[in-house]
């Protein structure tokens, strides 16, 4: 009985998505008339109309470009320093990791102003590189964190046979410390990727036009503000990319996330 | 010698994290303090120095107190109800004697993967179109009422988005620390004829509190951030009845130009997220010594 009950409140826990999807396949006159309605016939009209009217495909090549440029930057920056602090004395590395957890309080909008202003004098606003590199500097702390955490655990003769052998600190790194710490890569690139893929505000103030899918949609909203119908497919269209991953990497995605918040 | 080229050798692989973090996150949050002290408009070279005149009149300021205060009641609201449900869904979830447990869990925790930003913008159709043709089947279309529109009832609507879209994320964590109670503990409560009301509130509660209080930590830290939500669904509106503390900085510097005023707010703001934070901190960490 219980397991029925929760089913039915799961199903309406997720009407808003039924709600959007009913309605990207409605006409305009339709979703007012008759909005809970199943659709009259199923044309994609709207989805060809809001892919072209808002140029979805580039914003999805930018939400991946700069999503993956930022991960994979996060990932090497942050697991350099934390091999760094994991194997440096230790005042240092309590002095470093100090350094970086100054960001764990900081909520964005206390930096927002001033970061805009460090981003014109260094002629950045409207450049896309620019974004990834600002992503990189605020999301690596978490990373250096977690790379810290793990790698300090890793023994160290490990790493001096290999030394032994003729490696140099870069080669141990690349090739002894960053395989044995895949299941951390995994943990940063869940938590980092969701937060870029899905942020708004600093690309909004960085980019200044329409480039990412959340950006891309929020234009969109306000451009075309009572065409619900356009507006409902392009909801769909810019929540199904993030759906069919956590479906497919549901396992990782969600211990990703609890990794990350009993970290911080 | 060549213990010393190792250790500068290994030091060096932190520069590219230790200088992207300092000129995006450290040089910002150093010159925002100086720039709180001034005058500055956004715009011009130059700025005058005022000292602390910018965090005396916030003080005074209306809109920035009422910010305050929009912000701590959609905070409270979200928190309670996040922890909360989040706690119940998590201990029925984790019960054995529930079917479709893995639907269950995916069919809550999906709103989190998704952008707030986007999300606002369903949850403004729906309290506008979906509600009322929901009561218009019923026959109770004019009883509808603005969800967006009521000055007094708006800061909740957005709370209750906000709700559906973090509550899944303290439902696993939860359910993460219920997994984690050692079985013999329950087990051993079992034997003493404890039935499950007197294993729930006596046992799992008990040894999850310092979980809860992460996630109550958790909620509040991210409700009390509170932008894109009122920033898109209502822009901060009926009056000024869903302007947070972060769109009143936000408007502050974009919309007025008043730079180092929002740099100042910004750091109240700093400050009351750190005092909130830490004081949940410590609460947690005496329950946890409790028991």
């Amino acid at each position: 009985m219980l397991s029925i009950l929760l089913v039915m409140i799961a199903v309406a826990y997720m009407l808003p998505f039924a709600f959007a999807v009913t309605s990207s396949f409605k006409s305009k006159a339709e979703i007012l008339l008759s909005p809970i309605a199943l659709p009259r016939s199923w044309s994609v009209r709207n989805y060809v109309e809001a892919i072209k009217r808002s140029n979805f495909a580039i914003s999805l090549m930018y939400s991946l470009t700069i999503t993956a440029t930022a991960v994979a930057g996060i990932t090497i920056a942050g697991a350099t320093a934390g091999y760094a602090i994991a194997r440096s004395h230790s005042a240092l590395s309590l002095a470093l990791l100090s350094f970086f957890g100054m960001s764990m309080f900081v909520p964005f909008q206390t930096i927002m102003i001033p970061l805009l202003r460090t981003a014109m004098s260094l002629r950045i606003v409207g450049s896309v590189p620019g974004l990834i590199l600002i992503y990189i500097g605020l999301g690596c702390p978490l990373a250096v964190f977690l790379y810290y955490n793990y790698m300090r655990a890793i023994p160290r003769a490990l790493e001096e046979s290999a030394v032994i052998e003729g490696c140099t600190h870069l080669q141990v790194f690349r090739h002894i410390m960053l395989p044995l710490a895949r299941p951390v890569t995994g943990v940063v690139a869940v938590l980092q990727g969701l937060w870029i893929w899905n942020d708004f505000l600093l690309p909004y103030l960085i980019l200044q036009k329409p480039l990412t899918i959340p950006l891309n949609q929020v234009y969109f909203y306000h451009s075309f503000n009572r065409d619900w119908n356009y507006i409902m497919a392009m909801f769909v269209l810019s929540t199904v990319p993030v759906i069919l991953l956590f479906l497919c990497f549901q396992r990782r995605i969600i211990s990703g996330l609890i990794a990350g918040a009993v970290k911080q | 010698m060549a213990s010393r080229r190792t250790r500068y050798s290994t030091l060096g692989l932190a520069l590219p994290a230790l200088a992207l973090y300092s000129v995006f996150f450290v040089w910002p949050l150093a010159s925002g303090l100086y720039l709180s002290l001034t005058d500055w408009n956004g715009l011009a070279k130059t700025c005058n120095f005022v000292g602390l005149r910018n965090f005396a009149e916030l003080l005074g300021d209306s809109l920035f107190v009422s910010s305050i205060v929009v912000t701590l009641k959609y905070a409270a609201f979200v928190t309670a109800l996040q922890v909360a449900l989040g706690l119940i869904l998590a201990l029925l979830l984790s019960s054995e004697r529930i079917r479709f447990r893995p639907f269950l869990t995916t069919a809550f925790f999906l709103p989190k993967v998704m952008s707030a930003a986007i999300i606002s913008v369903i949850w403004t159709f729906l309290f506008g179109n979906a509600f009322r043709g929901a009561l218009g089947l019923i026959g109770m279309e004019n009883t509808a009422f603005s969800w967006l529109g009521d000055p007094d009832r708006a800061i909740y609507s957005l709370g209750i988005v906000e709700i559906w879209h973090g509550l899944g994320y303290y439902m696993i964590i939860l359910m993460a620390g219920i997994t984690a109670i050692p079985s013999d503990v329950l087990e051993a409560a079992e034997i003493d004829g404890a039935g499950l009301w007197e294993k729930t509130f006596h046992v799992t509660l008990p040894l999850l509190a310092p979980t809860i209080g992460v996630c109550a930590i958790l909620a509040a830290a991210n409700s009390l951030r509170a932008f894109e939500i009122p920033f898109i669904m209502t822009a901060g509106g009926p009056g000024f009845s869903t302007t947070t503390l972060a769109y009143f900085i936000y408007n502050t510097a974009f919309q007025s130009k008043q730079f180092g005023y929002g740099c100042a707010a910004a750091l109240y703001m700093l400050a009351g997220i750190m005092a909130v934070t830490l004081a949940q901190l410590r609460i947690v960490q005496r329950k946890g010594v409790e028991y």
